[in-house]
């Protein structure tokens, strides 16, 4: 200690007296107090101390032992000091005591001990500071710093849970945005109330919008914790109102706190809800909830289910949460606002995934029953193509179909509604049918086209349409074909036939329910080797060029064409005019196989064929006859292997894609490219099978055949497989007619 | 096409035309059928089948896990080198007995492998 020197110092050249009256005067109030063992009484205080606290020495004597403690309010390190007091060690603390005008102020106090000679310490010096400006500025940076936190981790929150309402489709949605409400409250979930409350994890988009339901029985297993409030049936005196049915029909608009401890009808909503809740609540907390709060989660026109919080209060302080809830004092602003957000979230959000999921069912199913099909036609070689342009439909305003109407006899039907919207898609749906229905009543096309056109006039369609209707009859005896067709304001048919391309352009008439004359009929004859084309205008109609123009393209490509199968035919034609197509598409080429002269010329048609098959299950067996008839004309020898590989991948892409499946195929001059594309994004897996379940083997089978691999492509996803010629392979085995090694 | 023939102690299923994805809906029947007949042996007739992929085997294989989960055994007949090769990627070969002597009736056209003629393979409805 220097407090010798010092006083000696001081005095050498001011009086004790000066000294005095200093301290006495000084701003800063002081104090001077007994020993500790004491009570540390206050023996002195300056003139400060008086002002602002506004006690002397008197008033402080006959407050007791430790005078001082009673100014103050707030003392926040009081241990730690007591302890430096007791040591004899001086004090350095904060604390909050009133003022003399009865406002609170922060003060440092500082107590220096002021050892005798024996060095005992029996007087303490103290002086007091005011700091209340510094700690409520720290205070209050403190305050909104946690204030900021608190909003942006809320924000962050509410951004997770939103980008997770994104994907609905993963099955765990409603789990994990639960999992993050936990951050707030200590435990939270949804319910949804598709026929009954259910404890949800995630949403089935593929059921039906739903938040009906009144009856709330789903199997809860027993809780030990339930008893002795188990729902009595039958029982309706001191039952509590349905609170929650409420909320579910729109009658509360919630939040609403469900007492735990109260009994409920059977099969009420909150009855049902209460004994759920406990269950999960013991079961994952090991605390018996005494209250929840419930939000509702709606949806556009129907709550559609709840979200519900637990505070963290246990089953005998319920009372208390109620009446804590009803003051708003239950849980933070915060918390609520965040939970009733997400909430809302969920609920459009639901009901959005559902009325999507249901349209498109509906679109998907409608669709489907409107796409052309194609009868497999014995003795001729047919190849489709079929492309609407709207990004949104498969289905557009053209149409064609292939009709085996009897043994030998083919109708052949390309159509052309105006537009490409939905309603040209129902209209070409109406007129398809119409059209069946006389070709295979009648035959002659002419006539067929005459009672189209009374019944047309007659059904209103909004729509006007072209087409060609044409049939096709077996000559067996020189294996030639009977051609005759008629034209409704349709675009010709072409003959290609040794290198020369013909307009079928007699039979002309008006479009569709138009027909003031009576129809034509045109008559051609068709020979081995020739080839039948079909089309509408999408194929070569450019806004750059006129149709006449256009037309005159489409006949100096053709007779370009080499190709000695339709499918061949079909891909020379897309490959050099529809790069990009404007309008829909429909394209029908038709060839008589010429089993002499097919195999005698090498071709310089273009190795690579494609097709566009509607997803369902009949399209398995044509994509495997496609690619075994390209097989042949190219000469491979791995049809067993592609056959397989093509049946597995399109059989995929209909169980699993959707709208329409593209097959390509391709000859790399080292084995045969196959790639298959469907709409659906999700890759393929290979999964391990299991015996009883259908369809788990199909990509291993490919793996065995093929190196394989798939990408993202438009909307959907192409998955390609190039097919290996090793040891193993169908082929293979059937040449050495051994077995592989297992 | 699938026809169920009985004896006293087995079950013939006579099988015609491609067994893919698009024969699906029937095999549930069949396989029902096929299990309350109660025989202890199955023999499976594929003399005529044109195309069979993964769909299709695994139909063959819940057939013939039934049999032998009640003690019986299944005979595969006429069955062709690539329809053993779908059978083996399985992993269900070891489920049959494989009858390699049996000669079928009517040369139909195996599958696969050139043998097909231009201008349309026979497809059975």
């Amino acid at each position: 200690m220097t407090e010798s020197s010092g006083h000696y110092g001081a005095v050498a050249r001011v009086s004790d007296q000066l000294l005095s009256t200093a301290i006495g005067r000084a701003g800063v109030p002081m104090f001077i107090t007994g020993a500790w063992d004491e009570g540390m009484p206050v023996l002195w205080v300056n003139d400060a101390f008086v002002e602002t606290v506004g006690a002397g020495v008197g008033d402080l004597s006959v407050i007791g032992p430790n005078p001082l403690l009673s100014l103050v309010d707030e003392d926040p390190e009081r241990t730690a000091a007591q302890e430096d007091l007791v040591a004899g060690r001086p004090m350095l603390r904060i604390v909050s005591a009133r003022r003399r005008d009865g406002s609170t102020a922060w003060w440092q106090v500082s107590v220096n001990p002021l050892p005798e000679p024996d060095g005992e310490v029996r007087h303490w010096v103290g002086i007091t500071t005011d700091v209340s400006e510094y700690v409520d500025r720290q205070a209050a940076q403190l305050a909104s710093l946690e204030v900021e936190r608190r909003q942006r981790a809320d924000l962050d929150l509410i951004a997770q849970s939103t980008e997770l309402l994104g994907d609905l489709e993963y099955p765990y949605a409603l789990r994990d945005i639960a999992d993050l409400l936990r951050a707030l409250v200590p435990w939270a979930a949804f319910y949804l109330n598709d026929d009954g409350l259910m404890f949800a994890e995630g949403v089935d988009v593929a059921s039906p919008p739903s938040g009906r339901g009144r009856r709330h029985a789903r199997y809860i297993p027993d809780s030990d914790h339930l008893d002795p409030l188990g729902d009595v049936p039958g029982e309706p005196e001191g039952l509590t109102l349905d609170i929650v049915q409420d909320l579910l029909d729109g009658v509360l608009d919630g939040p609403v706190v469900l007492r735990l401890d109260s009994r409920y009808a059977p099969h009420s909503a909150s009855g049902w809800l209460r004994r759920d809740l406990v269950r999960r609540v013991v079961d994952e907390t090991g605390a018996v909830p005494g209250t929840v709060v419930v939000h509702a989660v709606a949806g556009r026109r129907r709550v559609l289910g709840l979200l519900v919080t637990w505070t963290g209060d246990e089953g005998s302080e319920a009372e208390a949460s109620v009446e804590a809830f009803e003051a708003g004092l239950h849980e933070p602003d915060h918390v609520r606002t965040v939970v009733e957000v997400v909430a809302r979230r969920a609920g459009t959000a639901i009901d959005n995934a559902r009325l999507y999921a249901r349209e498109h069912r509906l679109a998907e199913a409608l669709q489907r029953a409107m796409l052309p099909e194609q009868a497999d036609v014995t003795g001729l070689d047919v190849w489709t193509y079929y492309a609407p342009n709207a990004e949104h439909a498969q289905v557009g305003g053209d149409w064609y179909d292939v009709l085996q109407i009897a043994d030998g006899t083919v109708g052949l039907v390309i159509g052309d509604v105006v537009g490409h919207d939905v309603e040209a898609a129902a209209a070409m749906g109406q007129l398809r049918s119409v059209v069946r229905s006389y070709a295979y009543e009648l035959t002659t096309p002419g006539t067929v086209l005459d009672r189209v056109d009374q019944l047309v006039t007659g059904m209103r369609i909004p729509r006007s349409a072209s087409m060609v209707y044409a049939t096709l009859q077996h000559a067996p005896d020189d294996d030639s074909w009977a051609v005759e067709y008629t034209r409704a304001g349709h675009l010709p048919p072409l003959l290609l036939r040794d290198g020369e391309v013909r307009q079928l352009d007699a039979a002309g008439g008006s479009l569709v329910g138009f027909g003031i004359q009576p129809r034509g009929t045109g008559s051609e004859v068709l020979r081995r080797g020739d080839v039948l084309l079909f089309y509408t205008d999408g194929l070569i109609e450019r806004r750059d060029r006129s149709l006449k123009v256009g037309l005159e393209a489409l006949v100096e490509t053709s007779t370009r064409v080499t190709a000695r199968d339709a499918a061949g035919v079909g891909e020379e034609l897309l490959s050099r005019l529809a790069d990009a197509p404007e309008d829909d598409v429909a394209i029908v080429v038709v060839r008589v196989p010429d089993p002499v002269g097919d195999t005698q010329v090498q071709t310089t048609s273009p190795r690579s064929r494609r097709w566009l098959l509607p997803s369902e299950p009949a399209s398995i067996g044509r994509a495997r006859h496609a690619v075994l008839r390209t097989c042949q004309t190219w000469g491979l020898a791995e049809t067993a292997s592609a056959e397989l590989v093509v049946s597995e991948l399109v059989a995929n892409g209909v169980l699993h894609g959707w709208g329409n499946i593209a097959l390509r195929l391709y000859d790399t001059g080292d084995g045969l490219r196959i790639e298959v594309e469907d709409s659906n994004p999700a890759p393929p897996v290979t999964t391990d099978g299991h015996p009883n379940r259908l369809g788990g083997f199909g990509m291993q089978i490919v793996e065995r055949l093929a190196d394989w691999g798939w990408r993202p492509a438009g909307s959907g996803k192409l998955v390609w497989a190039k097919l290996r010629p090793t040891a193993g392979s169908p082929d293979d085995l059937a040449r050495t007619q051994e077995r592989p090694a297992t | 096409m699938i026809e169920i023939a009985t004896s006293s102690t087995t079950t013939t299923l006579v099988i015609a035309g491609d067994l893919d994805l698009a024969e699906r809906d029937q095999f549930p029947e069949i396989a029902a059928r096929v299990v309350g007949l109660r025989r202890q042996l199955l023999v499976i007739d594929m003399c005529r089948v044109t195309f069979m992929d993964s769909t299709g085997a695994a139909f063959l294989i819940s057939l013939a896990d039934s049999g032998r989960k009640r003690g019986g055994a299944t005979v595969l007949r006429g069955a062709d080198e690539r329809d053993l090769f779908v059978l083996e990627v399985c992993g269900a070969l070891d489920l049959f007995r494989v009858d390699r002597d049996h000669k079928c009736e009517q040369s139909t056209p195996g599958t696969g492998v050139a043998q097909v003629q231009l201008p349309q393979r026979h497809r059975p409805q």
